[in-house]
Order: structure tokens, then C-alpha cells, then sequence
């Protein structure tokens, strides 16, 4: 993000929704039944209501804060140092997201679409597009967003509406599945489904002002908790219990099951469309975020030329686990140690920043 | 100028490896598998004769030739082989025929009953890790061998084998077989809440040898199960039902039976049923019957036997009736007649699956609801509460219509 943006409302709701959805729409509803079997949409909505508490503290903070960002407000506290640990602390986390992302695309593809094909290709063929897609600019990318994505959000309410008569809502009961407690404690490690709310923070100085960042955030995690609630319940009212934490890609297996007459039916053709193009932008969006943490970090004029090595670097680590099993478990665990950063960063650092700056004041 | 260019050429090298070949296939080196027959090697215990059903695309399209699709026993062509398992057995056929065989237009898989008996449990995890395999392959169980069954499948009416298995296995106006797609069997075979079953399917035999229904409900109608209809040549039948209790076939059920599994189940949409009047037991009143809505199941779980209530909701228009009295008269008799048939027929049926102990209508799930979580409901051994079950059914039966006769006796 070496341009001089601002975003509008839409574009920044947009593009947090992405941000937040897509991880939710195809991979993460897998561990959320793992969790709590098939009471997943209790634990959804659970969890979308602990994220709002988080966001509207952060939303609190921003009031003494202005439009600064954590890599901002980290080197008015502790200089350059601070600023850069933050900034790699959160290139971090955002590269672990992005990065398990592009594996389970390319082996999902593999298995799906292109059997014979080497997973490396795969691989290389959606670093080098996601690439240029950077290299187009945050701007291009948010505008591109901004109309594909409400077409994916409609992709998935078309689905929902399809299946109906798939529904069987005895398989959502026991009505709190695994039980209470995995769902409401146990579940309070799958809140990294929402870690990616970290962008809005970091995307603070390219809004207007905070009222936009406010309303954008709240719409953006509602929409997110509403896809995330929604899945959980049709996949768990089409699916039983234990089939539904079996199956890693949800919607693939959503659409899979569409079939309206003798005709209308291999739904997957479209699921393969919209999941590509959605990839693609969330990937695109995360390396630009990426590639702006790290710029401002070490105050780098250029920083658009991080892209290649950037996505390399996270190309290459997301292919170190050997096999699907290893990357999905791997994930679970990275996130598990990374995901409660992206909710105390911007919760401690304004923090910080509000008890210095008084402080000084004072003095 | 020099970025224009670059982006020029970046754009072609990408238009050219990402339409590489890599993953291409033609369709006419493709040998696209209809339907998929497993019986038990007659030499390899651990391994299966798979008969592997293929279409014929130059019979069904009419090839080169002007008369257009032959459909019929052309249409299709048939290689079995002995594999341990589904995609083993494809890759051997793949050595044999000159074609890359492909699942994802399979439409049926047909299980002999020696295999059925012995468990499929491991047969159905290709369903359930392969794309290729659809959710909505059709599972059936052979009464005899599943290579005579395919061998003997003849689509005379359809150019498409495809449609054939459609037709055959998902019709709606057809109640003696269930409708049951792989992806159900999948889930519930091995599940703590109910019992699976399959259509049976067989070649015609001599003649049939079920008793008649002496009950009022299809009066005079044979309990057939597939292969006991006499037909005077050696056709496919598709009739009743394979009980399985877990991933084995326990037992077999006729036409009736499977009818009223329909009824229970929601998935009966309408079809002829017989029904004896005793004002002219000789000539008994044929209506089409229609489910009006799917029924209502309640489940107690409160004792140590689980009490069900059923209460079914079905309509019906006359399709023939006596010409001796004027049924219209007698609408409210005849009514509660036909209500106590129905009532009495499922009954009968939920008493047989207690006997076999198996819950094929899927009370169980019902009776989760009782439950808070997975575990208690695992710890109640529901199954095995299921064969001392106790019903209380309702039947709401209606004659909407008397066809185009409107009879009085009156006049």
C-alpha cells in the first residue's frame, strides 16, 4: 500500500468482510464442529458476540487514539524498536492466516479440479497471480472486492435457499452437542476465526475518520458472524454429526448436495468460480497489508517491491507440512499460539499509548 | 513503455501455462461408468467381483450414423473384474478397455446380498473421500448376483442409461422402493440414531410366492419384493426394500412395507393403493393417495421404553370404484374403514422393525431432541431401546375427489 488511499464506507466494510468471511466460508466450520458438534452455530454466535465485546473496546480506545494504528502508536511509545517488533508480531500473524490459506486453496484444487497436476504448479501459478493482484494496489483490489463480494454473499444465500429441502433439523440436535462446556470454554480457542479483524486497525490511517471505522467494523463482523452462524447451521442441519468436522471444505461439500430437478444440479462448477476469485482477493489484500506493515516498519519508500519476496517467503512455508492432515493440524496450532495477539495488540497498545500520552500531559 | 511490455508479456506467458495440458482430458478418452456391480470373488476372499457398467456414447448419441441413439441393452456394456476394492477395480478395467474410466456420472451401485451380509462399511468410505463419486448415486441391494443384474439391465425405453437408473430408482409416483441416495447411507449406517435400508433389485424369477395382503390396505396386492414379480421374461425388477442393521443387511422387506416406510418417512408422494370396503369386499376401492404433509413424530424418552407418536396426514381421490353402491354415500364409513387399514398396516410394519430391532424410520433422531448432548443420548442406547418401543399412531385420512363420477344412490 505505497498509494496514498482513502477508502469509502463500502469499500472498508467490504473488504474486513472478506477478510473475516473467507476463512469461515471454506475451511475453519471443520474445527468449529470438532469443537462443539453439531451445537457449531451456538458456538458461532458465541463467538460473534465475545468478537463484538472485543471490537467495541478497541472501538472505545480509538477515541483517545484518533486514526493512528498500532505501528503508529507502538514508536510514538517505545520508537523504532517497539514499532518494528509489533510490526513483525503482526506480519506474522497475518502471513500464518494467508499462508495456511493458499495451501489448503492449492491442495483443495488439487483434489477437486486438477488431480494429475504437480501441487508445486498449483502453487506457483496462485503465488504469481496473487502477486500481480498486489502489485495492482489495495485500491484495485478493495474496488474489485467491493463488487465480487457481495456476489459471493449471494452465492451463499442462493445455496442456503436451494438446499432447503435438504434440511433436516433433527441433526441439530442434541441441542448443545459436545456439551456446554466445549462449547463456551472449549470454544473460546476457535476466536481466531476472527482474528483477522486486526486489518481494521491497521488500515485506520486510510479511513476519513472514526465514525466511518465504526460503522464499517460493526457491519463488517456482523456480516461475517451472520455467514459464519448461517453455515454452521445449514452444514449441520444437512450433515450429521461427526461427518460434519470430517469434511475439510464445507461449502464444497454444501454444494456438492445442490440438486433442484434433474438439471439443475454439480453446483460445484459455480463454487469453484466464486472460491477462486474470493481467494484471490483475500490473498491479494492480505500480502498489501502485509507488504504496508513491514514498509512502515522499516520505513521503506518502495513498498511494493516487498511483494515478490514476501509472498515467497509465505508460499514457501506454507508448503513445509507434508500432507493435508499435517497442514490442517498445523493450523490449528500456529493459530492457536498467534490469533489472541490480533485482539490484545490493538486492545494494549492503545492502552499503552492513552496511560503515556496523559502521563506526559501530567508532567 | 517498457512496463506496457512487460505486462504484455507477462499476460501471455500466463495465458499459455495456465491453459496447459497438464489435467486435460478428452471426452472420448473417457469411459464414463453408469452404474457399479459388487459381488463376492469366487476366488479371493478378500477381494470382490466388481462388474463395472459403462456407457456406450456412440450408441446413445447415434455415432456416426443417421438413425440417431440405439438405447436398449446397447447403450451400455458391461466388464467385470476382481479388485479389493472400487478404484482398484477401475484400474485394472482401465488395462482392459481402451478408455479412462470416470465415477462422476455413476448412477447406481448395486451390492449382492452375500456382500450386503457380510457389511459394506469399508466399500463406503470411497463414497465418502472421492469427488468423483456423486452424493446422489443410488445404493441397491441384489437379490442374486450383482453381474446378472447389470448384465440383464435392458433401458428399452431410454436412449440414456442414466436416466434409466433415474427413472427407475426416483420416481415419485412410485412407493415400493425407498429413496435413498449414497450420501444417506453414508451418514446413518453406523450412527446411534437409526437403521438404513436399501431398494432391492433382482431379475425377474418364475413367479411370485408372497402370500396376498388379507389386510385392508392394497387388498388383494402381493407383498413383492423385487425378482417375485412374474413377467414372463427375464426383465430387472426393482422392488421392496434390504433392511441393514450398522453396515449389514439384516433382512428384506416387500412393496407394502417399503410403501408405509415412505408414508413415515415423508418421502411417499403419491401412488394407487387398493382398499377393501366391506359393504363390497369383492370389489375392492382403488384410489390415488397422496401424502398431505410430512408426518408428525413425537418421541418420550422419559422410561426405560420409548414411546412414539405418529400421526400421518394423507388425501386421496378415487380412481375406481364398485359399481354396486354409491361409495359417495357412504364417504364417512368408507373413510374411517380405509383410516383403520392404513392405521393397522403401520402398526404391523413399525412392529416388524421393532422384532428386527432395527429403527429404519429414524425415531432416534427425534428422540435427540430429548437430550441436552451427544453424550447422553449415546448413553441412553437408543437402538437397543428402540426394540421395546411402544406407538401410538394416528392416521388423518381424507377422500378429496371422486374423480369425474359424482354417484348417488339416492337418485
Amino acid at each position: 500500500m505505497s498509494e496514498k488511499i482513502e477508502l469509502n464506507r463500502k469499500q472498508l466494510t467490504l473488504v474486513l468482510a472478506n477478510l473475516l468471511t473467507v476463512k469461515m466460508i471454506f475451511a475453519f466450520p471443520r474445527y468449529i464442529f470438532s469443537t462443539s458438534g453439531n451445537a457449531a452455530w451456538i458456538q458461532a454466535i458465541y463467538m460473534t458476540l465475545i468478537a463484538f465485546a472485543l471490537l467495541e473496546i478497541t472501538l472505545f480506545l480509538y477515541r483517545f487514539t484518533g486514526n493512528k494504528n498500532i505501528l503508529q502508536m507502538a514508536e510514538s511509545i517505545g520508537g523504532a524498536p517497539l514499532k518494528i517488533i509489533v510490526s513483525l508480531i503482526t506480519a506474522v500473524l497475518l502471513a500464518a492466516n494467508v499462508g495456511t490459506e493458499i495451501r489448503i486453496f492449492a491442495e483443495s484444487v488439487k483434489i477437486i479440479l486438477l488431480p494429475m497436476t504437480e501441487i508445486e504448479y498449483i502453487m506457483l501459478l496462485f503465488a504469481v497471480t496473487v502477486a500481480i493482484g498486489s502489485y495492482s494496489g489495495f485500491r484495485s483490489v478493495s474496488t474489485i472486492n467491493a463488487i465480487f463480494f457481495p456476489f459471493c454473499l449471494f452465492f451463499l444465500g442462493f445455496m442456503s435457499v436451494v438446499l432447503v429441502k435438504n434440511y433436516n433439523i433433527n441433526n441439530l440436535f442434541p441441542i448443545f452437542g459436545k456439551g456446554v462446556e466445549k462449547i463456551f470454554i472449549n470454544g473460546l480457542s476457535d476466536l481466531s476465526c476472527f482474528s483477522d479483524i486486526i486489518a481494521l486497525n491497521l488500515l485506520l490511517p486510510y479511513c476519513r475518520d472514526l465514525d466511518m471505522v465504526k460503522k464499517s467494523g460493526r457491519s463488517a463482523l456482523a456480516v461475517s458472524g451472520a455467514v459464519i452462524t448461517l453455515l454452521c447451521l445449514v452444514y449441520g442441519a444437512i450433515y450429521p454429526y461427526p461427518y460434519t468436522s470430517e469434511f475439510f471444505l464445507t461449502t464444497y461439500q454444501l454444494s456438492r448436495m445442490v440438486r433442484a430437478g434433474e438439471y439443475f444440479q454439480r453446483f460445484e462448477a459455480l463454487f469453484e468460480f466464486v472460491w477462486a476469485i474470493t481467494q484471490l482477493l483475500y490473498s491479494s489484500m492480505y500480502i498489501c497489508i502485509i507488504c504496508s506493515v513491514l514498509g512502515s516498519a522499516f520505513k521503506l519508500k518502495y513498498k511494493n517491491d516487498l511483494i515478490p519476496c514476501t509472498i515467497t517467503i509465505i508460499t514457501f512455508l506454507s508448503y513445509e507440512p507434508g500432507s493435508v492432515a499435517a497442514l490442517l493440524d498445523s493450523a490449528e496450532r500456529i493459530n492457536g499460539y498467534l490469533f489472541p495477539a490480533a485482539y490484545i495488540l490493538p486492545i494494549s497498545i492503545p492502552l499503552l499509548y492513552i496511560v503515556l500520552r496523559r502521563a506526559k500531559h501530567e508532567v | 513503455m517498457k512496463s506496457k511490455s512487460v505486462k504484455i508479456l507477462l499476460t501471455c506467458v500466463i495465458l499459455l501455462i495456465s491453459t496447459g495440458c497438464t489435467d486435460a482430458t478428452e471426452p472420448d478418452t473417457l469411459g464414463y461408468v453408469v452404474a457399479l456391480g459388487i459381488d463376492k470373488s469366487e476366488y479371493n476372499p478378500k477381494s470382490y467381483d466388481i462388474t463395472i457398467q459403462f456407457a456406450n456414447p456412440s450408441k446413445i448419441s447415434g455415432g456416426s450414423g443417421e438413425e440417431g441413439g440405439k438405447g436398449g441393452g446397447e447403450s451400455i456394456e458391461n466388464i467385470t473384474v476382481t479388485a479389493p476394492g472400487i478404484y482398484s477395480a477401475v484400474n485394472i478395467a482401465n488395462h482392459i478397455i481402451s478408455k479412462t474410466f470416470v465415477l462422476s456420472h455413476t448412477k447406481l451401485i448395486v451390492f449382492s446380498k452375500d456382500v450386503a451380509e457380510e457389511g459394506i462399511g469399508g466399500l463406503l468410505e470411497t463414497i465418502g473421500r472421492s469427488s468423483d463419486i456423486r452424493p446422489n448415486t443410488y445404493f441397491a441391494v441384489s437379490k442374486g448376483q450383482a453381474r446378472e443384474f447389470l448384465e440383464a439391465v435392458n433401458p428399452e425405453t431410454e436412449v440414456n442409461p442414466v436416466r434409466y437408473y433415474t427413472m427407475i430408482f426416483e420416481n415419485d409416483y412410485s412407493g415400493y422402493i425407498p429413496q435413498n441416495m449414497s450420501a444417506d447411507f453414508y451418514f446413518y449406517c453406523g450412527s446411534e440414531e437409526k437403521c438404513c435400508v436399501m431398494p432391492v433389485c433382482s431379475v425377474a424369477g418364475a413367479s411370485g410366492s408372497n402370500s396376498y395382503s388379507n389386510t385392508g390396505y392394497q387388498y388383494g396386492m402381493e407383498n413383492y419384493i423385487a425378482g417375485q414379480i412374474p413377467s414372463g421374461s427375464e426383465q430387472t425388477q426393482v422392488m421392496g426394500m434390504g433392511v441393514f442393521n450398522g453396515d449389514k443387511l439384516a433382512g428384506e422387506m416387500g412393496d407394502i412395507e417399503t410403501e408405509i416406510y415412505n408414508i413415515l418417512t415423508g418421502q411417499y408422494k403419491s401412488s394407487y393403493v387398493v382398499y377393501r370396503y366391506s359393504k363390497s369386499p369383492d370389489d375392492p376401492i382403488t384410489v390415488v393417495q397422496k401424502q398431505k404433509h410430512l408426518p408428525k413424530i413425537k418421541v418420550r424418552t422419559d422410561g426405560d421404553v420409548p414411546k412414539i407418536d405418529a400421526e400421518i396426514f394423507v388425501e386421496a381421490d378415487f380412481s375406481s370404484s364398485t359399481p354396486q353402491i354409491s361409495v359417495e354415500d357412504n364417504m364417512e364409513e368408507f373413510t374411517s374403514e380405509a383410516t383403520a387399514a392404513l392405521k393397522a398396516q403401520i402398526e404391523d410394519f413399525l412392529a416388524q422393525t421393532t422384532n428386527m430391532g432395527t429403527d429404519i424410520v429414524g425415531f432416534g433422531s427425534y428422540a435427540k431432541r430429548n437430550f441436552t448432548d451427544l453424550q447422553s443420548f449415546s448413553d441412553y442406547n437408543w437402538l437397543e431401546k428402540y426394540k421395546n418401543a411402544e406407538f401410538n399412531v394416528t392416521v388423518n385420512f381424507e377422500i378429496r375427489r371422486t374423480g369425474l363420477v359424482v354417484r348417488s344412490d339416492e337418485e
